[in-house]
C-alpha cells in the first residue's frame, strides 16, 4: 500500500510527465507506450516472440559485443585524458596509466581486454548467425552490416594497436604499411594507399596521429551509426531469428 | 491496479527476493565502484608542471636600486628599493586575474594592464580591483652562489637576502 502511494506521488505530477510521455504503464496500451515513446527502448520490439528470448539460441553474443564497445567506448575517453598521441609523449603517457595513474592500469586492461573480447564475440556472434541461417532473407541487408561492422572491429583494433608507441606496435605497423603497399598495381595503388595511412614514408609521428584519429573520432563514430541502423534492422526484419513454432 | 496486486506482501526472504537482492546490490556495487574508480583517475599524482623551486641567477646579476622583471620564473627580483638594501622576490601574477603588472619607475609602483590594478612597493593594492596583495617569496642563497627561490612559501614584504 505504502509503495504505491510513493509510486503514485513520484509518477503523478508535472515533472515526471514531462520526461515519460506516458502514465503508469497499468493497461496494454500505456506498456506499449514505454516502448514506443521511450529513445532507447523503441528499438525493441512491443512484443516478442517467446523463442526470440531463448538464451541458448543467440548465447547473447551480439548483445554481449554491443556491451563491449560500450565498455571500450567509457574507458577509452577515460584514457584520452591522460595520453598524448605524440611520439615524444605517447609511450610514457601509456606506462604512466600504468604505473603512476590511480586505477589507470585498470582502465587501461578493460580497454585492452575488452578490445580482444570485441574481436572474439563479434566473431562468435557472426558464426551464431550463419550457423541458425539468421543471414537469410529478409535479414540479407543486415548480415551486410554485420560484416561492415566486423571490418570496422577489425580497423578499431588495428589503429588502437599503434598507439602504446612500443616496439610491438611500430614493427606491426610497419608491417601493415608495407602490406598494403602491396595492393596491385603496386607502384601507383600500392605506393599512394600506403603513403595515405602513414601521412609519409615511415611510421612516425603523421602515422601515429592518423591512426589516433581514425581509432577514437572516425571509427567509433561510423561504428555507432551502423550498429544503430543493425539494431534497428533487427525489429524491421521482424525481430531476431528464430526457431519455428514447436 | 487490481485488488489482488496491491494485497501486503509478507516481508519473509523467499529464494527469489534473495537472489534479486544480490543481483541488484552486484550490479549497482560494481557500477558505483567503477564511479569513484573513475572520479579518483581523475586526479593525476605526478605532474608534468614547472617547479616550484627554482633558481635565479646570482645576487651580481641584478644591480642596486633597481626592479629586475624574470619573464621565465614570473616574477620581479627587488633590490636596494623601499629602504631594504638586500634583495626581495615578489610575484609579477596580478592577484585579480593572472595578468602580468608592470613595473613604473617614474611612480614607484606596480601597474596591471588589464584591469588598472596598482601595486605600491610593499606590494600592497592601492587602487583597482586586486583583492589581494601581490606575495612575496622566501629565497635564499645555494652553495653555488645562486638565488633559489621558493615561489610556495610566502614571506613579509621585509624578508630579504643580505648581499
Amino acid at each position: 500500500m505504502k509503495m504505491n502511494r510513493l509510486w503514485e506521488l513520484l509518477t503523478n505530477n508535472r515533472f515526471y510527465k514531462s520526461i515519460f510521455r506516458h502514465g503508469y504503464p497499468d493497461d496494454e496500451i500505456k506498456r506499449s507506450e514505454v516502448v514506443t515513446g521511450n529513445l532507447f527502448l523503441h528499438i525493441q520490439p512491443v512484443k516478442v516472440h517467446k523463442n526470440t528470448i531463448r538464451t541458448g539460441y543467440t548465447l547473447g553474443l551480439g548483445l554481449i559485443s554491443f556491451y563491449l564497445f560500450i565498455i571500450l567506448t567509457v574507458t577509452g575517453v577515460l584514457l584520452m585524458f591522460y595520453y598524448i598521441p605524440s611520439i615524444e609523449r605517447a609511450y610514457n603517457d601509456m606506462k604512466d596509466l600504468e604505473f603512476a595513474v590511480s586505477f589507470g592500469i585498470i582502465f587501461r586492461n578493460l580497454h585492452r581486454w575488452g578490445a580482444h573480447g570485441m574481436v572474439a564475440f563479434v566473431f562468435l556472434h557472426m558464426c551464431r548467425v550463419f550457423f541458425t541461417g539468421g543471414y537469410k532473407s529478409p535479414r540479407e541487408f543486415n548480415w551486410g552490416i554485420g560484416v561492415i561492422l566486423l571490418i570496422l572491429t577489425l580497423f578499431l583494433s588495428l589503429t588502437g594497436y599503434l598507439l602504446p608507441w612500443d616496439q610491438l606496435a611500430f614493427w606491426a605497423i610497419t608491417i601493415v604499411a608495407n602490406l598494403i603497399g602491396t595492393t596491385p598495381p603496386e607502384k601507383i595503388m600500392g605506393a599512394s594507399l600506403r603513403q595515405v595511412v602513414l601521412g609519409g614514408t615511415i611510421v612516425g609521428q603523421n602515422a601515429l596521429i592518423r591512426f589516433y584519429v581514425m581509432h577514437v573520432v572516425v571509427l567509433p563514430l561510423v561504428a555507432a551509426a551502423l550498429i544503430g541502423v543493425h539494431f534497428w534492422r533487427i525489429r524491421k526484419d521482424g525481430g531476431i531469428s528464430r526457431p519455428a513454432e514447436e | 491496479m487490481s485488488e489482488k496486486d496491491v494485497k501486503e506482501t509478507k516481508s519473509e526472504i523467499t529464494r527469489r527476493k534473495f537472489f534479486l537482492f544480490f543481483g541488484w546490490f552486484g550490479i549497482l556495487s560494481s557500477l558505483a565502484g567503477s564511479a569513484l574508480g573513475s572520479v579518483r583517475f581523475m586526479f593525476p599524482n605526478v605532474l608534468y608542471e614547472p617547479p616550484t623551486t627554482f633558481k635565479i641567477g646570482k645576487p651580481a646579476d641584478y644591480p642596486p636600486n633597481s626592479v629586475t622583471f624574470v619573464q621565465d620564473q614570473k616574477l620581479f627580483v627587488v633590490r636596494g628599493k623601499d629602504g631594504i638594501e638586500g634583495i626581495r622576490i615578489i610575484s609579477s601574477v596580478c592577484t585579480h586575474m593572472g595578468c602580468t603588472p608592470k613595473w613604473v619607475e617614474a611612480k614607484n609602483q606596480w601597474e596591471c594592464p588589464c584591469h588598472g590594478s596598482v601595486f605600491n612597493l610593499k606590494g600592497e593594492v592601492t587602487a583597482g580591483p586586486a583583492p589581494k596583495p601581490l606575495p612575496w617569496y622566501k629565497a635564499v642563497i645555494a652553495s653555488d652562489g645562486k638565488i633559489i627561490v621558493n615561489s610556495k612559501d610566502y614571506v613579509k614584504s621585509d624578508y630579504q637576502i643580505k648581499v
